[in-house]
């Protein structure tokens, strides 16, 4: 009994768990058997006898993170599906598996006859566009800057509009953009799946999936051309009527769909200043570098406007017009149809509208005048 | 791996900046034991490595939730747990009820004679010894002493009392003492420096 009881202290006292009462007992019972002490100090021997932490071969990592990559494409886990079931018989195992497959056949056949019912029962309605609920617009002559649910931080330049749906905060983030926007699109990471969530933007003639970065994006409804421009991180843009082509920007790049037919024909490069011709003339995509202002190396001609700046590069007349009439509210009559192909490039800070028409009347020597909220050009 | 402080530097590194340094450190903080551990069930040493490199999958996957684990040990032991049993009644077809019905490969260490003062004979019948405690009492012992896990966390993982993972150590212990010889020269040959 009183062997057995040293053996007990000495396995707890090995163990790390004895209190100094155990240790004290077990230091008496070893002096009064000197006949344990060898055993006892084999035992101990052998306890401490860890194995040194070797180090772990990097292949392992390499391996792991391989498969880790590979799990995060297609997830949930190859041991998830079936959940733990120990202590379960065998026969209530096999039936909660059938009930989980019945369950299934039925999901999927209900998902089949819902499918059927919102593509062929509502012939017109598309049933894809996310239930719009918050609007925030901006008039022609005032800009915005304003925070969503998420964080993401949204500049709305001049008669501009975005819409998302009440769900903006759960595990999609969509919004409708019409007019011009900057996006700084906050991080998100889902709680329950632990992947990012995509932010999405809705035009008429793209769609634009990002993760989280910063970019500009101008789709007015009156303009020939809606142009993504990709400051940093990187984004994903689908275009409406070829959805299984997607363009991938890089920093500094933008990317200009024409609207009337947003359809891929091939990739023009930079140089290639595809606004200034004439819309026949536009390709009907194409990828260019932004347009750097001077040597300052952080801004660009296509984000002046969040900084309040008014600013056109080689602009066409006919382009910058509407800018124009957007920033100062007015609207501008233009009586001589040549001044179209004239090219502007200048950057307007706090000026006024008369300011404006001063410098580009004395560029270019064009007549003017103001009239209220009426501008007349000849 | 036992400094709680240093665990929790990880989790709070992974969850906030997921930060794959933290990460990577903490794989391999645990890579040796969970590849152990996870061999004792599946005593295959690649499905072994599979099953810890999922354990880790699942971390990344949870790794928002992080900060909230009290005893991130523990929890990688409990996965680790779970992925082995799923393995083995995928493997076998035989789902498996309770602990004692695995045939639990124990990796008790006792590497070098020399610095243990005894015979390679007397290693042989300390694993002898380990290799016939019921499988639960190995792989209990196995913890308590490799990985050097409190009876707590022991009890946790395991989802026994801490009474019955105290008792299994002792009885290993028990077992072990009562195979050795008590002199030097008593039945096995055991060589010693004392």
């Amino acid at each position: 009994m009183n062997e057995e009881r040293a053996w007990y202290l000495l396995s707890v006292q090995l163990s790390g768990e004895a209190t100094p009462e155990e240790g004290e007992e077990l230091h008496a019972l070893l002096s009064q058997h000197p006949e344990w002490g060898l055993r006892a100090d084999i035992i101990r021997n052998m306890w401490n006898n860890r194995q040194v932490s070797r180090p772990v071969a990097p292949g392992h990592f390499d391996k792991h993170l391989q498969r880790l990559s590979n799990h995060l494409a297609q997830p949930a886990l190859q041991f998830d599906s079936e959940g733990v079931e120990t202590g379960t018989p065998v026969m209530e195992e096999e039936s909660h598996r059938t009930r989980l497959r019945w369950l299934w056949g039925t999901t999927a056949a209900a998902a089949c006859l819902l499918i059927c019912f919102l593509v062929f029962w509502p012939p017109a309605k598309k049933p894809v566009k996310p239930l719009a609920s918050n609007t925030i617009s901006t008039r022609p002559g005032s800009k915005s800057k304003v925070e969503l649910p998420d964080g993401t931080q949204v500049w709305l330049n001049a008669d501009s509009k975005i819409t998302y749906g009440q769900n903006f905060s759960g595990n999609t983030r969509e919004v409708v953009l019409t007019g011009e926007a900057y996006f700084d699109v906050a991080h998100a990471t889902s709680v329950e799946t632990g992947q990012r969530i995509p932010f999405i933007i809705h035009t008429p003639s793209i769609d634009i999936k990002v993760l989280g970065t910063a970019f500009n994006v101008r789709s007015y409804p009156g303009e020939s051309t809606t142009e993504t421009a990709l400051i940093r991180g990187s984004v994903e843009v689908t275009l409406h009527d070829n959805p299984d082509k997607k363009i991938v920007l890089k920093p500094d790049e933008k990317l200009i769909v024409r609207n009337d037919n947003a359809t891929v024909v091939g990739m023009e490069n930079e140089k290639n200043d595809g606004i200034s011709n004439a819309a026949n003339n536009v390709p009907m995509m194409m990828v260019s570098k932004l347009r750097a202002y001077k040597q300052d190396t952080g801004s660009h001609y296509e984000t002046m406007w969040v900084k309040n700046k008014l600013a056109f590069e080689n602009e066409s007349f006919d382009r910058m017009l509407p800018e124009i009439e957007r920033w100062y509210n007015v609207t501008i009559q233009l009586k001589n149809g040549s001044l179209n192909n004239l090219h502007f490039t200048g950057v307007f800070e706090n000026k006024s509208l008369a300011e404006v028409m001063e410098a580009l009347s004395l560029s270019r020597g064009f007549h003017y005048e103001i009239n209220g909220a009426q501008v007349t050009i000849w | 791996m036992n400094d709680p402080n240093h665990l929790r530097s990880l989790q709070e590194r992974i969850a906030l900046y997921e930060d794959m340094q933290a990460y990577h450190e903490l794989y391999n903080l645990f890579f040796h034991n969970l590849h152990r551990f996870c061999f004792s069930f599946v005593k295959s040493a690649e499905a072994a490595e599979e099953i810890v490199s999922d354990v880790f999958i699942k971390l990344w996957q949870i790794r928002n939730k992080l900060p909230e684990i009290t005893n991130l040990k523990v929890y990688l032991y409990q996965i680790a747990k779970n992925f082995c049993l799923n393995y083995i009644t995928r493997h076998f077809k035989n789902p498996v009820t309770s602990l004692d019905e695995i045939n639990i490969e124990t990796v008790i260490s006792l590497d070098n004679p020399e610095e243990l003062c005894i015979s390679a004979d007397l290693i042989n019948t300390i694993q002898q010894t380990i290799r016939q405690l019921p499988p639960q009492c190995r792989l209990i012992f196995q913890m308590v002493k490799e990985d050097g896990m409190r009876y707590k966390e022991v009890a946790d993982v395991l989802q026994v009392s801490v009474l019955t993972v105290r008792n299994q150590v002792a009885i290993a212990t028990k077992k072990i003492a009562e195979t050795l010889p008590a002199y030097i020269g008593q039945r096995q040959r055991a060589e010693g420096k004392r």
